[in-house]
């Protein structure tokens, strides 16, 4: 690991898996992260920087 | 804040992410990648059991599901980031500190553990190939083990999923940081009945470790402190004994863990400093090495061999 493009490529790779990362939280009212495209995960990362 | 000491559990750089799994969304799940040196990274992923009622599953249904999934992640993360250590494992709320433990190369066992090479040099690959239930080799030098128990047995945290792993950690002298030990070291009656060669192996071996343990304890506990805010722990042995193919690999395993707590606690409570071994000469290359691999990254501890008396 070295820096954002390996974040990403585990993120994607967490994705594939079948877990997708999401913009939002849960809530007590039963709301979720709203899972993000595949091919936007990139960009995420970047955000969450 | 200038020149202090990052702590083991602090991060220069976090990303995180609320993690959905599309046909259970109502599981709460976490992704955690965390940067905290120039070579140290970890990765967490949190699963909250608990949820698996909102997502209208049995305890038996969400293991099942899970316990699949996060195995074949688990292979997928190893390839790709080839870590000093990956788990698998159920804590429940208890904070593990799993990040220092591992930068300590403090011992830990999960459900599912891959060991890189990391840890193979220091424990040596056939002890972690010996841990029970099953272990097998990657092809990194690393070891991938199992524990047998049952997913559901694991989200329930039941410790009898470790019952064979305490014995054969007690004959090594080796106490896990995961799982937490929870009673104190015991003898192994039952053993000494059935095959009284072996248990008097066992015992001599015992007795042995335990006053390396106690040596070692002893020497460690006195610091010098020089000039500069350095502080110095010597330790002048008989190195032949690291070196004996019956006990050196659990000597070199019990020193490298004697001097990993002592530099814990003497950098949490001097953060500070810096922390210097002072080795007497002959120290085993194996031993420099695994050394070398505690100290890599870490620019508060270091160690130096010293020259030789005529």
């Amino acid at each position: 690991m070295h820096g954002e493009d390996d974040v990403a490529e585990v993120v994607q790779r967490v994705a594939r898996a079948g877990l997708r990362p999401g913009l939002g939280d849960w809530t007590t009212e039963g709301e979720h992260p709203e899972p993000v495209p595949f091919e936007n995960l990139p960009q995420l990362v970047a955000e969450r920087r | 804040m200038k020149g202090r000491r990052p702590g083991p559990s602090e991060a220069l750089e976090v990303w995180r992410f609320g993690v959905v799994r599309p046909e259970q969304p109502q599981i709460f799940c976490n992704l955690h990648i965390s940067q905290r040196s120039e070579q140290r990274w970890d990765i967490g992923l949190l699963v909250a059991t608990s949820t698996h009622t909102k997502a209208g599953l049995s305890l038996d249904e969400f293991c099942a599901s899970w316990a699949t999934l996060l195995d074949t992640l688990g292979d997928e993360l190893y390839e790709r980031t080839r870590p000093a250590l990956g788990t698998f494992t159920n804590t429940r709320a208890e904070i593990v500190g799993f990040a220092a433990a591992i930068a300590r190369r403090r011992l830990i066992i999960g459900w599912r553990t891959w060991f890189g090479p990391a840890y193979t040099d220091l424990f040596g690959r056939e002890w972690l190939l010996g841990i029970p239930d099953t272990a097998s080799p990657l092809d990194d030098g690393g070891v991938a083990h199992r524990l047998a128990g049952s997913a559901r047995r694991l989200a329930e945290a039941d410790r009898s999923l470790y019952s064979a792993v305490w014995p054969y950690l007690e004959r090594a002298s080796i106490q896990s940081h995961w799982p937490r030990p929870s009673r104190p070291r015991t003898r192994l009656p039952q053993e000494a009945e059935t095959d009284h060669s072996n248990a008097a192996h066992l015992e001599r071996d015992d007795v042995e470790l335990t006053a390396l343990r106690r040596d070692l304890r002893d020497l460690l506990a006195t610091t010098i402190v020089l000039a500069g805010n350095q502080r110095v722990k010597v330790l002048d042995l008989d190195w032949s004994a690291f070196t004996d193919p019956r006990l050196g690999s659990a000597r070199q395993s019990l020193l490298l863990h004697a001097f990993n707590e002592v530099a814990e606690a003497e950098l949490q409570s001097h953060p500070d400093a810096t922390l210097r071994l002072e080795l007497g000469q002959g120290v085993p290359d194996g031993l420099r090495r695994l050394l070398d691999q505690v100290v890599a990254g870490d620019s508060h501890m270091s160690y130096v061999v010293l020259p030789g008396h005529n």
